[in-house]
C-alpha cells in the first residue's frame, strides 16, 4: 500500500486526527506557552482599567468577564486568565503525563503478572483492585493527598498514580489472557522460548497498541482528577527560589500557575462571577476531551478489522511521535519545586517581605494571621494567610494570599480585618514557628469542643509580639461569624519559637497569692466517664471545667454550663473552707438544649475565689465536682504555677 | 424530610455574598443535628433522581431508536448518545452552570438556582448534570437490545401473524431487553456514583460528597471516613447487584 493511501486512511479518521492535531497544540501550549503570553500571569491588579474609544476609563473590579483587552477574563485578584493558562500548561501537564505514566506503569505490571501468572497473586490483585475501584477516584485521592503531603510533589504524583489504576490491570488481565491462549504463543513456547522472553517479546506486542489508547485514556482522566482535585483546594502551587549564599534572590523557575491551582477556591469567587472563574475548567476539559478523542482514533487505527485500521509500521511512526511529545512534556517537569501543601508562615513572610520592601521601605512585619472558616471549601489549608507590615507612621499594609497559595496575593493598604491592635507590637524576627502546630494545640485545649457546638466559626491564628512580653506569641481565637450569641474562645498562648505553652495574655502576669491544687485539673477525667455526661460541659469566659481547656484557663468566679443533650442541672455549689458561702444559681439549667439550636448557659456565680464542689444532676444522677474558682483578674495556668513559698495550700479534694 | 430545612440564621455574610437572583442562600448552608444521615439523605436523593431521569429518557429513547426507520434521525440520536457519553460529569456541571449564568448576564433570565440544597427546582440541574451521561448509557444498551431482538426470528413471525405494535412492544420486545435495560441502569448507577463529589461540589449540593470535602476542611476526620465508607458501601452493593444481574442474564439467555 502507498504512502498516499496510508495518508487517506488517517485524513478519515478524523478522532485520530483532531487528537493528534489537538495533542501537538497542547505540547505547543506547553513549550512556548510562557513565552507567547499576552501579560504576566502574576502580575495582580485590584482594578482592571479600561481606556474608551471615547476617552473615558472604565473601572471594574476583579474578576472580570472576557473582553478585548483580557480575552478570557481576569481571575479574582485581576490577573490575566489567558496568560495563565498559557503558562500554566507546561507544569499541568508534566504533572499528568508523569502521573499517568506511573499509573499505566502499576496496571500494566499488574495486570500482566496476574494475567501471566494466576493463581494467589492473581487473586490477590484482584482483591486489591476491587478494593480501590470501590472508592470513588476522587474521594481516594483527596485522602492520599493529604496522607502523602510530607513527600511534596512526589506524593502528589503518586496520589494521582495510586488510583484508577485497576481498570487498566483489569483491562490488560484479559488481553494477557486472550493472547496467551493464541496459536503463535503455543507456537513460541513450543520451540522453547524461555517465559520472561515471551513476556516482553511476543506479549508486549500483541498488547502494545492497545496500551496506547490506554495511556492516552488515562492522560485524560489524570487530567480531569487533577482539576477535581484543584477544585476542591489540593493542588501542587509552585515556586522556586534560588538561595544562595547571600540568601533568597528571587523566583528562578518560580511562580508557575497551574491549571488544578487555577481551579482552587473557584467556588469561592463563582458565585458572585461565575463565567471568568468557570474558564480554566473550560480548557482543562478541552484538553481531556483531546486526549479522549485521540484515544478513540488510535483504538480505530490499531485495529485489524476496523476500515480505518492503519499498517503497523505507520502506527510504529505514530506511537515514536506521540512517546516522543509526551516524554518530552515530561521532562519539563525537572527542575521545578512544585509542593502540594499550604505555604507556612515563614514562606509567606519571605515573599510577604518582598512586596513589603517595594510598598513601604523599612516597614516592620508586625502580625501574622491565618483564617480558619467553618464554610471553608478547600481542604486542609487556611482561607488566607494574612501578613500586617506597619511603617514609620503607624499606619499598616494588609498582605494576604489566598487559600494560603503563594501566587494568590492581594495588597491592601491602611486596612486590618483580625481586630489587631498594632500599638505597642514588637517587629517579628524571621523563622518562627508555622501556625499548625498553635492550631493543633489550640484545638486539644477547647478549639475543638467550641466547633463542635458552634458550626459557624471563624478561626484565627495569630501571631504577634506584644511589647509585655520576652518573645513573639501565637494565639488562637475562635468566634463565630454570625448571628450567634456565642462569646469567642481565646487560647493564649504559645511561644512562637518552641510551641510551649505560656501564660496567659489575657491575665496579668502576677504570682498568684496561693498555690494551685493539681486536683482540679484531674476533676475531667471524673466526667468524662459518666454515662451520658460527654455532652456537658461547665465552662465560663475564662474558666472551663470537664474539657480539656481547663488546663489553659483556669479563673473566674462565673460559670456557665453549656446546653447539650439531656438535661443537666446546677444543684449546688459550697465553698470547701467557708461554708457560710453561697454561691447564686443564676439559672440552673441551660435554656435551650435541643441539637441545633443557639447555644445556650447555665450560670452560677460565685462570691469568693477558692475551692467549690458543684453538684450536677443529669436526670437520676447526680454528679459532685470539685474546681478551682480564681478571681476574675487574675487567670493563671495551674501547670505553670510552683507552690508559691510560705503559702499553705488548700485542702482542696474530690470527694 | 424536617431535618433538611435549612436555618436562614445560620448563613455566613461577609465575603460570601450570593446573588440571591440565582439562589436561594438560605439553603446553601445547613446546619444539621445528623450530619451523616443528613449527607447521605440527601445524596441518596441526588442519585435517586438522576437515575430516575436517566431511565426516564433513556428507556424511551433506546425504544424508540430500536423501532425508527428513519435513518438521519438515528444517526442524530447515536452521535448525540456518544457525546453526552464521553464527556465527564464534571464536564456537563460546568457547561450546565455556565449556561445558566450566561443566560442571566446576556438576557437577565432567571431559569433554575445553580446552587443550594432543596427538593424542588434546586434539584433540577445537579441531576442533569448527574444523570447526562448515565441516560447515555441507558440509551445505548437499551437501544442495542431492542434492534437485536427486533430482528429476531420470533419478532418476524410475530409481525407476520398481524401482531399490533404496541402488543409486540409489551409482550415480546420489553421482557425480553429489560435484563439489558436493568443491567445498564446499575452499570450506569456506578457510574454516577463516582461523579457525584464533584457534581455535590458544583452545585453546592449539601450530599455525602461536599460534606465530605468540607469536613475534611474543617478536620472533622470521623464524619469524612464514615463518608467514605458509606462510599465504599454503596459502590460495593452497585457492584454486587451488577453481579446479581449479570448472572440472572446468563440464566436466563
Amino acid at each position: 500500500m502507498s504512502t498516499r493511501h496510508e495518508l487517506r486512511r488517517l485524513i478519515t479518521n478524523p478522532a485520530l486526527v483532531m487528537g493528534l492535531i489537538g495533542t501537538l497544540a497542547l505540547l505547543a501550549i506547553g513549550v512556548f506557552g510562557g513565552l507567547v503570553a499576552p501579560y504576566d500571569p502574576n502580575a495582580n491588579l485590584s482594578l482592571i482599567v479600561k481606556h474608551l474609544p471615547d476617552g473615558t476609563l472604565s473601572f471594574r473590579v476583579p474578576p472580570t468577564f472576557p473582553d478585548t483587552d483580557h480575552w478570557f477574563g481576569t481571575d479574582a485578584l485581576g490577573r490575566d486568565q489567558w496568560s495563565r493558562v498559557l503558562t500554566g500548561a507546561w507544569l499541568s501537564l508534566s504533572v499528568v503525563v508523569v502521573s499517568a505514566v506511573a499509573r499505566l506503569g502499576i496496571g500494566l505490571s499488574l495486570g500482566v503478572t496476574s494475567g501471566w501468572y494466576g493463581g494467589l497473586f492473581a487473586r490477590v490483585v484482584s482483591i486489591g483492585a476491587a478494593g480501590v475501584a470501590a472508592v470513588p477516584q476522587l474521594l481516594l485521592a483527596i485522602m492520599l493527598v493529604l496522607a502523602t503531603r510530607p513527600l511534596g510533589a512526589a506524593g502528589f504524583i503518586a496520589s494521582l498514580a495510586l488510583v484508577g489504576w485497576p481498570e487498566i490491570s483489569e483491562y490488560i488481565r484479559a488481553e494477557v489472557l486472550r493472547a496467551k491462549a493464541q496459536p503463535f504463543m503455543e507456537a513460541a513456547r513450543s520451540i522453547g522460548v524461555p517465559g520472561r522472553r515471551l513476556i516482553t517479546g511476543h506479549l508486549v506486542a500483541t498488547v502494545g497498541p492497545q496500551l496506547l489508547t490506554v495511556a492516552a485514556l488515562e492522560t485524560g482522566a489524570v487530567l480531569l482528577l487533577l482539576a477535581e482535585l484543584g477544585l476542591v483546594g489540593l493542588f501542587l502551587a509552585g515556586a522556586t527560589f534560588l538561595v544562595g549564599d547571600f540568601g533568597p534572590v528571587g523566583p528562578l523557575k518560580g511562580r508557575v500557575p497551574e491549571w488544578g491551582q487555577m481551579l482552587g477556591g473557584l467556588q469561592f469567587y463563582a458565585i458572585t462571577a461565575e463565567l471568568p472563574t468557570l474558564i480554566p475548567a473550560l480548557f482543562v476539559v478541552l484538553a481531556s476531551a483531546t486526549f479522549a478523542l485521540l484515544a478513540d482514533g488510535l483504538r480505530a487505527a490499531s485495529d485489524p478489522f476496523s476500515s480505518r485500521r492503519v499498517l503497523p509500521g505507520t502506527f510504529g511512526v505514530l506511537t515514536k511521535v506521540l512517546a516522543g511529545a509526551l516524554c518530552f512534556s515530561a521532562v519539563g517537569f525537572i527542575g521545578v519545586n512544585v509542593r502540594p501543601g499550604a505555604m507556612t508562615m515563614e514562606d509567606g513572610r519571605v515573599l510577604a517581605a518582598r512586596t513589603a520592601e517595594t510598598i513601604w521601605p523599612g516597614s516592620e512585619f508586625v502580625a501574622g494571621v491565618a483564617r480558619y472558616p467553618s464554610g471553608t471549601r478547600v481542604v486542609d489549608r487556611p482561607e488566607r494567610l494574612t501578613y500586617y507590615y506597619r511603617n514609620d507612621h503607624e499606619e499598616v499594609l494588609r498582605i494576604s494570599f489566598q487559600n494560603a497559595d503563594r501566587l494568590a496575593v492581594e495588597v491592601r493598604k491602611y486596612e486590618s480585618e483580625d481586630e489587631i491592635d498594632f500599638n505597642g507590637l514588637k517587629a517579628l524576627p524571621a523563622g518562627l514557628m508555622s501556625y499548625d502546630t498553635p492550631l493543633r494545640l489550640a484545638e486539644q485545649n477547647g478549639g475543638f469542643a467550641y466547633r463542635q457546638f458552634q458550626p459557624n466559626y471563624l478561626v484565627r491564628v495569630i501571631l504577634t509580639w506584644p511589647g509585655d512580653r520576652d518573645a513573639p506569641v501565637y494565639a488562637v481565637i475562635y468566634s463565630p461569624m454570625s448571628g450567634s450569641r456565642v462569646d469567642p474562645l481565646r487560647v493564649c498562648c504559645f511561644d512562637a519559637r518552641t510551641g510551649e505553652i505560656v501564660d496567659s495574655l489575657v491575665a496579668p502576669r502576677l504570682a498568684p497569692p496561693w498555690p494551685v491544687p493539681a486536683d482540679c485539673a484531674a476533676a475531667r477525667s471524673v466526667y468524662r466517664q459518666v454515662d451520658r455526661f460527654q455532652g456537658y460541659f461547665v465552662m465560663g469566659p475564662s474558666l472551663s471545667v470537664g474539657t480539656q481547656s481547663n488546663l489553659n484557663y483556669q479563673g473566674d468566679t462565673f460559670i456557665w454550663m453549656l446546653g447539650g443533650q439531656g438535661t443537666p442541672r446546677l444543684e449546688s455549689a459550697t465553698n470547701v473552707e467557708d461554708a457560710s458561702a453561697r454561691a447564686d444559681i443564676v439559672s440552673p439549667s441551660p435554656t435551650g438544649n435541643a441539637p441545633g439550636q443557639a447555644l445556650s448557659f447555665a450560670t452560677l456565680r460565685l462570691p469568693v475565689p477558692g475551692c467549690w464542689t458543684v453538684k450536677v444532676s443529669v436526670g437520676s444522677a447526680v454528679l459532685d465536682y470539685t474546681l478551682y474558682a480564681y478571681p476574675s483578674d487574675c487567670r493563671p495556668q495551674h501547670e505553670r504555677f510552683a507552690a508559691v513559698p510560705g503559702v499553705t495550700p488548700l485542702p482542696c479534694v474530690r470527694r | 424530610m424536617v431535618s433538611f430545612l435549612a436555618d436562614p440564621a445560620h448563613i455566613e455574610t461577609g465575603e460570601l455574598r450570593a446573588n440571591s437572583l440565582l439562589m436561594n442562600t438560605s439553603q446553601l448552608f445547613r446546619r444539621e443535628a445528623n450530619p451523616f444521615g443528613a449527607a447521605v439523605g440527601s445524596s441518596a436523593i441526588l442519585m435517586l433522581t438522576s437515575i430516575a431521569g436517566a431511565i426516564a429518557v433513556g428507556v424511551p429513547a433506546g425504544i424508540a431508536y430500536g423501532w425508527s426507520t428513519s435513518r438521519a434521525l438515528r444517526a442524530l440520536a447515536w452521535s448525540v448518545s456518544t457525546l453526552a457519553s464521553s464527556l465527564p460529569a464534571f464536564f456537563w456541571a460546568v457547561a450546565i452552570e455556565l449556561v445558566m449564568i450566561w443566560l442571566w448576564v446576556q438576557f437577565r433570565i432567571q431559569v433554575l438556582p445553580t446552587a443550594g440544597f432543596g427538593i424542588d427546582e434546586h434539584l433540577v440541574l445537579p441531576s442533569l448534570a448527574l444523570g447526562i451521561r448515565p441516560a447515555a448509557y441507558i440509551f445505548r444498551l437499551t437501544a442495542t437490545a431492542v434492534e437485536e431482538i427486533r430482528h429476531a426470528d420470533y419478532v418476524r413471525t410475530a409481525i407476520a401473524k398481524g401482531l399490533s405494535e404496541r402488543a409486540l412492544l409489551a409482550r415480546h420486545v420489553l421482557p425480553n431487553a429489560s435484563p439489558n435495560i436493568i443491567a445498564a441502569t446499575v452499570f450506569a448507577a456506578r457510574g454516577a456514583l463516582s461523579s457525584l463529589v464533584i457534581v455535590e461540589f458544583v452545585f453546592i449540593w449539601g450530599g455525602a460528597g461536599l460534606t465530605f470535602v468540607q469536613a475534611l476542611g474543617n478536620r472533622r476526620l470521623e464524619l469524612a471516613s464514615a463518608l467514605a465508607l458509606a462510599f465504599a458501601v454503596g459502590s460495593a452493593l452497585l457492584a454486587l447487584a451488577a453481579d446479581l444481574v449479570r448472572t440472572r442474564v446468563r440464566v436466563g439467555t
